[in-house]
């Protein structure tokens, strides 16, 4: 009934359930996520029945309001559901001190959906620069991810930061790079 | 000047399940590891995924897992088809009913007929 639908992308999949409005394409999308929104379950409510119940309620969630709704970034409105469900289910237990902000609800996949315009460069330039500006820790571990290409556990052996530490370093390290990047070239103009 | 800064505002892609399995079992290279990981950094939702399959002890569970949940999302898809093929039979079931009820008959008429002329 449906050729070669493993070849088509989410937003091309999505389009086509919009237009036909066959379930069975909401189907293959949702299949293409079923392994990350258990894994995303487990993370939060730790316990294997507990995460594929969230499986469940997720899909039927989206079966019920992806009709309704015109969704763009379905990975990213897929996982924020799937948080937010997670988060709901430790809050109800009260396992979860904090109260629910929107910053906390509002899951972003992507940790930038900004797009980078620039001269290739004169991006370099400013790259260079903008490493020497990290805190030391951040500066290592960018430095054997992004340009040696470690793994993770490498990284573990060569400075001897825990796990947690290096992921962090590396996210965290990212993050400032940017902030510098787009300081960078706001100054310039 | 080293290309591979640029890496860092590039967007990554989608994992496959298959590749995401090998990475929680351990059995990729370090450099695939590394493609992986930088799919971990960009995305908060692979981020998580991994750190919760991670704590399953059983990774072999999780392809059992993966095809109960998709056999219930197909359920969830398809109520309407299951509970038809339940009610509605399909030709050759037809076709021996209708045989045998017209037997039925032809044995019953002949009954009556043998016993209104033996009267």
């Amino acid at each position: 009934m449906h050729s070669n639908l493993d070849q088509i992308t989410d937003k091309e999949l999505l389009h086509r359930y919009y237009e036909e409005g066959q379930t069975d394409l909401l189907g293959v999308l949702l299949q293409r996520y079923t392994l990350l929104l258990f894994g995303v379950g487990m993370k939060y409510l730790k316990d294997e029945e507990e995460a594929k119940d969230a499986v469940q309620q997720v899909f039927l969630k989206v079966l019920t309001e992806l009709p309704r709704y015109r969704v763009e970034y379905f990975k990213s409105w897929l996982y924020t559901i799937a948080k937010n469900y997670c988060l709901m289910k430790l809050r109800d237990k009260g396992f979860l001190k904090q109260d629910l902000n929107e910053k906390m609800l509002w899951a972003t996949d992507d940790d930038d959906s900004k797009s980078w315009h620039y001269d290739k460069e004169k991006m370099l330039t400013i790259m260079t620069e903008a490493v020497e500006e990290l805190a030391d820790e951040q500066k290592r571990c960018i430095i054997l991810f992004y340009l040696q290409k470690k793994s993770y556990q490498e990284i573990v052996s060569n400075t001897g930061f825990t796990l947690m530490k290096v992921k962090s370093y590396i996210q965290n390290g990212k993050r400032n790079l940017k902030i510098i990047l787009q300081r960078s070239i706001e100054h310039e103009r | 000047m080293n290309d591979k800064w640029l890496d860092i505002l590039q967007k990554s892609g989608h994992i496959s399940e298959q590749k995401l399995m090998d990475y929680l079992q351990g059995k990729l290279s370090p450099e695939e590891s590394h493609d992986v990981e930088k799919l971990m950094i960009d995305s908060g939702f692979i981020n998580d995924a991994v750190e919760g399959l991670s704590e399953m002890k059983d990774k072999q569970k999780i392809a059992t897992i993966l095809q109960d949940l998709n056999g219930q999302l197909t359920k969830k898809i398809h109520p309407k088809s299951r509970k038809n093929s339940l009610i509605i039979p399909d030709q050759l079931t037809l076709a021996v009913a209708t045989t045998v009820t017209v037997l039925l008959l032809i044995i019953i008429a002949y009954v009556i007929y043998r016993m209104y002329h033996s009267s």
